[in-house]
Order: C-alpha cells, then structure tokens, then sequence
C-alpha cells in the first residue's frame, strides 16, 4: 500500500485509540498491530510528530513492573484534529464503498449481472 | 536489545540528531523494548512489532528531517531557493563521490552542487519512495526510478519533482537520463557529462568537463550555457539544440534528423555536422574546418572577426545552403 496513505490511516488509528484512553507507546503499538498489519517504526513517529504538534502531551506514570511509562494524552486541539481526520475518512471510505457496492454487495450478483450484460452485446 | 539501541544512535547521529533528542527516542526505545521483553514475546515476534533497526531509522529520520526543516530557510540552488521542496534525504558524504547518476521518467530534477558536506534530496509533490532507488554506494550517487513498479496512485497523484544539491567536487562521471521530465542542471564538473532526454526540455549550465559532454535527445529542446570540454557529442532527432559559450578543445560532433542546432560564441578546432533537413545557425562561431553531410539543411556562420579563416573540408549537400561569412 502506497506509505503516505497507510501513514494517514495509521494517524487516524492512534489518535482514535487515544481519544478512549491515555495509553502508554507499546499498548498503542499492540492495540493496533491486533487488527492491522502496522509495527513500531510506523506508530512511533506519528506519535512523536504529534506529540511535538501539540496533539499529545505526555506524562510519565510508574508502572508495577519495571520503570515508568511514557503516557500520551490527547490535548483539546488533538480531539479537533481527530474529528476533522474521522469526518474526511467517513466521507472518503463512505464514497469508496458506494462505488464499490454499486449493483450489489455479493460477488455472484455482480458476475450474474456481468454475465447478462456482455452476452446481450455479444449477441 | 543492546544491539538494537546502538545502532539507532548509529543511524540518529548520521542524521545530526541534536543529543537532546536522541537520548529521548532512545529512551522511548528501551520503554518499548523492554515492555515487549516482559511480556515475554519470541524474538520472530519481536521483529514483526519492532522490524529491524535499519528501517525503524529510516522511517524516523523522515519524521525528524521534517522537524528539522520546519526551522530551516528553503534550500538555495543556484540563485533560486527551492519553494515547495522538502528534504527527503541527507546522505553524508565520508569517502570520495566520483560518479553521479540520475535516471528519471516523468518527473522534473534541478541539480546544483553546493558547499556543504552531504548529498541532499529534496522532493516536491507526491512522493513514494518504493518507487525509487536512492543511495550512495562505492563512489556514486544514484536517484533511479525502479523499473516495473506500478504505483497505486489512490488520489490521482502526479509523479514528484527533485531537486539534487551535492558537495561541490569533481566527478568522473555524471549521467543524467530523463524521459519526459524537464532537466535544469549546472555547475558540474567531471571527465564524463552524459545527458539523455526523450521529449523533456533540458538546461544545462556552467559546465566543465575534461574529457567530452555527449547528448542524446529524441524531440526535447536543450540549451547550453557556458560550457568546456574536450569533446562534445550531440545527437537529436528533432529536438533543436543551443549552444552558447561553447569551447571546445578537439571538436565537435553533430548529428540531426530535423533539429536545429544554434549556435553562439563558439570555439572549436572542428565541427562536423550531419543532418537530413536540420538547420545550423551559428553566431561567432570560430572554427578551423567544418565536415557536413545535410541533405535539405542549411549551415550557417556569421562571424564579426573576418579574418578567421573556416574550410570546409568535406562537404555533401544536396539541396541545403551553405554559408559562411
């Protein structure tokens, strides 16, 4: 997949993740990386970019294992941010699948449909 | 897990990272890192969350180099400062660069040497680097677009444009090869120049070669301006060529289908033309003999100093006008 639109994705990803809670840099990494195919050296950039934009603030908070974490918490311009990035995604994936589920969503109704059509103009 | 944190700093410091900010990713590493390891995950897993740290440098270096251009003046070429472009790579130049090599499709390049130390890439428009080769590898530079990669173009994207700065030195070879992308390159100064364009304009500037400049172009326009060489050797179909301060040690090889070459303020011991139905118009162009072979094109001088003396020496033309005055 083309690198700057997975990034986007994954922005949008990480900040929808931290609107819920505050996270730590590893949890946001796991979290993600259980539903899509994305690994440390592509969240870990968009956190710090975003955290240097004013998105994220961060704290440290111990931890009962080991040393303190990082914690990133979603500032009130990051929320603008997110909901500006979620109504672009909505209106774009919306008008993807409109393209895509035109005439049906199952693939044996398109073939079927396919099928009609070419044998009319082949006749 | 070490290991690891080493060569991050490694790849960092390439970069001129300040201190400051190393220590804080690194810090966020050894975090990570040692989250995974309690948690007890294998090395294979390891590697899939993490990926190798090589890569993990790369992608941060961008994110960092973006930071670190926010802060910076635009990158002056030439007398131009470069709108729009951002940094995409910094390579630091340890041991000497000998050979430049830039072999592009659609996209425009502007090329300057400049004092500084690293070879610089910068990148207008949408840019997505699985599509090129970029490095610097025993003694040469090279930007190559890859070959066979279809690009998923999601918005529609246009191909990007670049601008190359590298540490003023001298090269044994510079090769430039462009399709339909416009070329603007000066300063360069090398053995070997060799520029190839299909329809793409190209501009080339202050050059000095000690060996020769060879050109090849199929329909785009290329115009020269002040250039030294042994030899130069230029090839077009119907593209038109210009020269102007032109000097020439040896000579000068020309052959044309239907582009014409213009000439100005031109020294050479020797010019040889060869053309179907090209034109040669030259302005001070002083040479001691002239070999041509036109069928329907003209060749022209016309020289302020009427004492210089130019013989053609081999001539056949069939029904193009020769004059010299």
């Amino acid at each position: 997949m083309n690198a700057q639109f997975k990034r986007g994705i994954v922005e949008l990803c990480v900040l929808s993740e931290l609107v819920q809670e505050d996270m730590y840099g590893y949890s946001i990494i796991n979290n993600i990386s259980e539903h899509i195919d994305v690994n440390e050296n592509t969240v870990y950039p968009i956190l710090r970019r975003l955290t240097k934009e004013g998105y994220f603030t961060t704290y440290l908070k111990e931890s009962n294992i080991g040393a303190a974490r990082k914690y990133y918490k979603v500032t009130e311009k990051g929320f603008r941010y997110y909901l500006e990035l979620r109504e672009q995604w909505d209106h774009f994936i919306g008008g993807v699948y409109a393209i895509l589920n035109k005439g049906g969503k199952k693939n044996e109704e398109i073939l079927k449909r396919f099928r009609s059509r070419t044998e009319k103009t082949e006749r | 897990m070490k290991k690891y944190l080493k060569d991050l700093e490694a790849e960092l410091k390439k970069l001129n990272v300040s201190d400051e900010e190393i220590a804080e990713i690194l810090a966020d590493h050894k975090e990570m890192l040692e989250e995974a390891q309690n948690e007890g995950i294998s090395d294979d897993e390891m590697v899939s969350k993490f990926g190798d740290p090589k890569n993990i440098a790369r992608e941060l270096y961008e994110d960092v180099l973006e930071d670190d251009l926010s802060q910076k003046a635009e990158p002056v070429f030439g007398t131009e400062s470069l709108q729009g472009y951002e940094l995409m790579k910094s390579i630091q130049v340890l041991d000497g660069l000998n050979k430049v090599n830039i072999s592009l499709v659609s996209e425009d390049v502007i090329y300057f040497p400049y004092e500084g130390e690293s070879i610089e890439v910068y990148v207008r428009g949408k840019f997505n680097e699985e599509e090129y080769k970029i490095n610097f590898k025993d003694g040469e530079f090279k930007l190559i677009k890859s070959k066979g990669i279809v690009s998923f173009n999601i918005f529609g994207k246009k191909t990007p444009d670049f601008g190359v700065r590298i540490p003023q030195c001298h090269l044994e070879n510079f090769k430039l090869s462009l399709v339909s992308g416009e070329g603007d390159i000066a300063e360069i100064d090398a053995d070997v120049v060799t520029l190839k364009t299909v329809s793409g304009d190209l501009k080339v500037s202050n050059i000095t070669s000690t060996t020769k400049v060879e050109v090849s172009v199929v329909s785009g326009d290329v115009k020269f301006n002040n250039l030294s060489s042994g030899k130069l050797e230029i090839s077009t179909v119907s593209g038109d060529v210009s020269l102007n301060k032109v000097k020439l040690d040896e000579g000068s090889f020309m052959s044309s289908v239907s582009g014409d070459i213009n000439a100005n303020s031109v020294k050479v011991p020797e010019i040889e033309f060869r053309t179907v139905s090209g034109d040669f118009n030259g302005q001070e162009v002083y040479c001691d003999t002239v070999v041509l072979k036109s069928l329907s094109g003209d060749f022209t001088i016309e020289n302020s100093n009427k004492d210089h003396k130019i013989e053609v020496t081999s001539k056949s033309s069939l029904s193009g006008k020769v004059t010299i005055k």
